[in-house]
């Protein structure tokens, strides 16, 4: 645990450790503020220049191990490559615009608000980088931890309950999978590393089990059907800000998980339980889009939106084509930056009329002109219109599921048709129409807001026109996943 | 048009461009452009014949005209087939499925506890008696467990 | 055997001091001066000096494990003195009886360290247990200490009676009180021997308040002075359990396939009533005695396994478990009211101490970077890597989830209810007080982030 700091996983753990613990310390909001955002574009930074160094020689920089508990056999590993590079980008990329959309004097307690959020940070940019099973799940824990607080102490009316539920029923995933990881432990030559994980001797029938186990950890982290119940309450209740690392970064977890820790893991057992997978996706995702349809509430709306996509995400790794993996890896990042977007846009309007009921708004954009345009541009990622981010995605995802079978594709697409029917109806009652009662007297977005909002959209269009870089970047590590599954 | 397959590069990486493109004859690209343009400019003298100068609507309280003026009734049509039935699936799954059903069971583990704690904690009688009794009991059972019941 | 030396010599210092002295806080600092004493008697022998050499004849024998145990006791011993002296002061006009009570306690947990003969176990026993039912009543003016008392009494002589008809059976199986003398008997358990056996796991299963013997323990401790309470549910417990996996090692070792459907089945029953129950408790203090049951739970697992992780993961998983619960008894025993609601707004009166709470349930819930979670961590690996019955880990983490609902009942009052009046804010915490929270509080993460620490000792 002796720290090295000449390399870039160390510092993306570090940094935010040190943020958060240096804003604890902090006794006016600005200055804690300013430590978040500080060390946030640091780990920003870090995970920029780290881009610079994608290339095998550089291995020594982008790969950690420090001995951490010899008795155990674990150590503190960690790895950037293509898949977790992108992650962390979108968990860097995400912070800082999140702090610097929080309005001063909103939450009481300042110091103790940004130290939690970035510690989650840390939390998660562990768990993407780890390479080492025990130290996943510790960092698996130790980001549910500080949003359960965060969630709890300024979230809305029903926010114990709603936070408390979140947190029993991802708590009780992973104890699963912590079952499954020391099982599978206990068949390696005796270590938690992630090689050693993946040729652990296990029969096709202990697959099968383990696949549950952990399984079950990832679905209730996505969350996939029917394992959802927490999430539309948990979104709703909890502060904004933390509900966009909920649903722009966190749930990334789960996607993340079956990547590494299952498909590649159990490829016997994965692809034992394709077709269960598979279905429980595609009906998440109509199932979501058609409750979405009839939400009033727009956090709700676009909890359940979030449902169906993560269902996509989820058939996308499913069908074990290299394609529509890679998909799902850019997909992740899009839709990270759209929700989180989307988000921000309902944060304006709460702060400013009070309420997110979609029968008390309308006619914004004749106030708000500037926001109305945003909103647009979110909309449309969110629907995944071409040269938008979230159209390469889904476009990947969907030639990838089309190979497996044409009909999975084609009831998938009706959740396609589905979600732009309630986004745009959404923008539709919110943005246009009569000017409501509530909306009287709404200003337009501020300096540092469209600030935000510009960078966004230029993410989103950056990714929608040019994805080659990232494309190139996430195939390889990617093909060293889905290789495992061929020829099986 | 050097650049008219710059598309299909799109997603490079990942996605091969097409292997074999096909390619047409300059010749047959003309033609085509041709007859599409004669078509456009026939049907737009017919428009501006039609509904020129002295246009004025017909009755459109009957028949064909009835149809058309309504666009076949199409989104009617697609109101009912289609939009409704949908917002209501939609209720009654938001409503029933996901609050009752998907959700009841969640709460139901959560419900099944609190009312098992509530039984288990009747057992807790206060009672020495009932308690040595319980333990002479569990004695006794665990006695015919260990000397009769092989694996 | 220093500390038995040593801690029966303080005992009597103390029963005497309380004639030489009126002035309670100086007893008390004589308390934690005999602690230190202990401890450090203990970890010179461990060191190879020991202040005498009596020939025991093999009855008494002690190695690192026995040591490392002691140490994790003794400082436990320490901490709870140094948290909860004032407790200990007004529980009664003379507190020095009831430290003698507590140091004699010792001196049994000193002989149960390293007892070899079935003789030895018993004398340990009972010697922690005589005092026990004094400190349980010593409330007197207090009906409930007193019915807890008389009723821990009579199942503790119940419990007695069982041990010594086990150990009866075992002497006419097996010629010997020796452990090894019992174990080396044939590879097939015989009849008696499969009795005194049974009869013997009754009597530990109820010391240590495993399910279905647990009866007294939410009586018990609920009745006793919360002080008290404290010492019965942690350094008692931990010493009961040393002694339970010391017998069934030392006399079942080579037969634990024939004996192992027993403790499954008590230890399934002790995760699913101490964990059940304890969720509709309204009483921290019920509730916190329930968990004792539901980490006896965990505990017993340990022994299930029996193997080096169970033996090394149990030593943890007192230091862990021990460590705290203290902290939080000590907090509990400052509040008049011991109902859940009485922790609303906590942190806001006492930030630092509910701090220190929250990582004791965190702890006690099992979760990662606590020393609770690596305590749970060792049971489970020792359980999977015995290779059957592979459902009990899985019950034993569905009953871990069940209990982060109660756990986290008092963080949720602590940390987001509002306080009606100010009832909490009342209560005063001495700055010696929150110095050894805060030592409490670093102990559980420090051997959450890393329990080689403690491990490689063992």
């Amino acid at each position: 645990m002796y720290a090295a700091f000449d390399n870039f996983p160390a510092l993306l753990i570090w940094l935010p450790l040190v943020g958060a613990l240096l804003s604890f310390f902090m006794r006016s909001e600005t200055a804690a503020k300013n430590v978040a955002v500080l060390f946030s574009l640091l780990a920003l930074g870090v995970v920029g220049s780290s881009l610079l160094y994608v290339d095998s020689k550089y291995q020594a920089l982008n790969q950690v191990s420090y001995v951490w508990l010899p008795g155990l056999e674990s150590s503190f590993a960690f790895i950037l490559d293509g898949l977790t590079r992108t992650l962390c980008l979108l968990t860097a990329v995400s912070f800082p615009l999140i702090f610097l959309f929080i309005p001063v004097g909103k939450y009481k307690q300042p110091h103790v608000f940004y130290g939690l959020m970035m510690l989650t940070q840390c939390g998660l940019m562990g768990v993407f980088m780890a390479t080492d099973a025990l130290v996943f799940y510790l960092f698996w824990e130790l980001a549910l931890i500080p949003v359960y607080f965060l969630s709890s102490i300024w979230g809305g009316e029903k926010r114990i309950r709603a936070t408390f539920k979140f947190f029993i029923y991802t708590f009780v995933g992973s104890l699963f999978m912590l079952i499954g990881i020391i099982y599978i432990y206990l068949k390696t030559s005796g270590s938690f590393n992630l090689i050693n994980f993946y040729n652990a001797a296990l029969t096709h029938q202990e697959e099968g089990w383990l696949f549950a186990l952990f399984f079950l950890a990832f679905a209730i982290k996505m969350p996939l059907f029917p394992f959802h119940t927490w999430q539309p309450d948990a979104y709703e209740q909890s502060p904004t800000p933390v509900t966009m690392v909920l649903s722009g970064i966190m749930v990334k977890m789960g996607l993340f998980g079956l990547m590494r820790w299952l498909i590649a893991m159990l490829p016997h057992g994965a692809k034992a339980h394709q077709t269960m997978v598979v279905v429980l996706a595609v009906i998440g995702m109509i199932y979501a889009s058609l409750i979405a349809m009839r939400q009033d509430n727009i956090k709700r709306l676009i909890a359940y939106s979030s449902i169906a996509h993560i269902g996509l995400m989820a058939l996308g790794i499913f069908t074990f084509q290299q394609v529509a993996v890679t998909g799902v890896v850019i997909q992740m990042f899009t839709h990270g930056v759209n929700v989180v977007a989307l988000w921000m846009v309902a944060d304006l309007i709460e702060r400013q009329t009070g309420t997110l009921s979609m029968s008390a708004l309308g006619g914004i954009a004749k106030k708000a002109p500037n926001l109305a345009i945003f909103m647009l541009v979110f909309a449309f990622a969110n629907i995944a219109l071409p040269l938008t981010n979230a159209f390469v995605g889904e476009f990947m995802i969907f030639s990838g599921v089309y190979a497996m079978s044409p009909w999975w594709a084609a009831a998938a697409g009706i959740s396609i048709i589905l979600s732009a029917v309630y986004t745009l109806n959404m923008v539709k009652n919110v943005f246009y129409g009569e000017a409501a009662a509530a909306v009287q007297g709404f200003m337009d977005i501020r300096p540092l807001q469209s600030f935000v909002f510009v960078v966004l959209t230029v993410l989103i269009f950056f990714v929608g026109v040019y994805p080659g870089p990232f494309l190139s970047m996430i195939a390889e590590t990617v093909s060293l996943i889905v290789n495992k599954l061929t020829g099986i | 048009m050097e650049d008219a397959h710059r598309l299909s590069n799109f997603l490079q990486p990942v996605i091969a461009p097409p292997s074999e493109v096909h390619h047409l004859e300059h010749s047959v690209e003309w033609m085509l452009l041709g007859a599409v343009l004669t078509l456009v400019l026939v049907a737009i003298l017919l428009a501006a014949r039609r509904y020129g100068k002295n246009f004025k609507v017909e009755n459109t309280e009957t028949g064909l005209s009835k149809l058309l003026a309504n666009k076949w009734y199409v989104d009617e049509l697609y109101d009912a087939i289609v939009v409704r039935p949908l917002d209501a699936l939609g209720a009654f799954l938001g409503r029933v499925i996901d609050n009752r059903v998907v959700d009841g069971v969640v709460n139901g583990v959560g419900k099944a506890v609190q009312f098992g704690g509530r039984q288990l904690r009747l057992l807790q009688s206060g009672q020495v008696g009932s308690y040595v009794l319980l333990m002479v009991a569990s004695l006794i059972a665990f006695l015919i467990l260990q000397l009769f019941w092989k694996p | 055997m220093n500390s038995i030396l040593v801690s029966v010599l303080w005992g009597i210092l103390l029963m005497y001091a309380g004639f030489l002295t009126k002035n309670k806080r100086s007893i008390s600092v004589l308390a934690v001066v005999g602690a230190v004493a202990v401890l450090s008697a203990n970890a010179l022998e461990y060191m190879g000096l020991s202040f005498f050499d009596i020939d025991t004849k093999g009855m008494l024998f002690y190695n690192p494990y026995s040591y490392i145990f002691l140490v994790v006791i003794h400082a436990s011993l320490l901490l709870y003195f140094l948290l909860s002296g004032t407790e200990v002061e007004e529980t009664a006009a003379t507190p020095s009886d009831h430290y003698a009570l507590i140091f004699f306690v010792a001196s049994g947990i000193s002989i149960i360290a390293g007892f070899k003969s079935l003789l030895m176990l018993f004398l340990g026993i009972e010697i922690i247990s005589i005092p026990l039912y004094v400190l349980a009543g010593s409330d007197k003016s207090n009906l409930k200490s007193n019915e807890a008392a008389l009723k821990y009494f009579l199942m503790g002589a119940f419990s007695t009676g069982l041990m010594l008809m086990g150990i009866a059976f075992l002497y006419g199986d097996s010629g010997t009180f020796y452990l090894e003398g019992i174990n080396m008997g044939a590879t097939e358990m015989s009849p008696l021997k499969a009795i005194g056996g049974v009869l013997i796991l009754a009597s530990m299963a109820f010391k240590v308040s495993a399910a279905p013997f647990h009866f007294w323990t939410p009586d018990v401790y609920d009745g006793s002075p919360t002080v008290f309470t404290s010492f019965m549910a942690t350094i008692v417990k931990s010493a009961a359990f040393f002694a339970f996996i010391k017998l069934f090692e030392g006399a079942f070792g080579k037969i634990q396939g024939q004996w192992q459907v027993l403790l499954a089945v008590i230890t399934a029953l002790t995760l699913i009533v101490g964990n059940i129950t304890a969720v509709f408790q309204q009483s921290v203090k019920r509730m916190l005695s329930y968990s004792s049951i539901a980490q006896a739970g965990f505990m017993v697992m340990g022994i299930f396994a029996m193997n080096l992780m169970a033996k090394q993961g149990l030593v943890l998983y007192f230091a862990a478990y021990s460590v705290a619960s203290i902290a939080i008894f000590a907090v509990l025993a400052k509040l008049k009211d011991h109902s859940v609601d009485a922790f609303n707004g906590f942190a806001k009166a006492h930030p630092l101490v509910a701090a220190v709470v929250l990582i004791c349930l965190l702890s006690l819930a099992g979760v990662p970077l606590t020393a609770g979670f690596f305590a749970k961590y060792y049971m489970l690996v020792a359980v999977l890597k015995n290779g059957t019955m592979y459902w009990l880990p899985v019950l034993a983490i569905v009953c871990a989830a069940v209990s982060v609902y109660y756990y986290f009942r008092v963080i949720q009052a602590m940390y987001f209810k509002e306080t009606e009046a100010g009832s909490v804010a009342e209560i005063q915490f001495s700055s010696s007080f929150k110095v050894i929270m805060v030592v409490c509080a670093l102990l559980i993460i420090g051997l959450g982030i890393h329990p080689d620490w403690l491990m490689d000792l063992l």
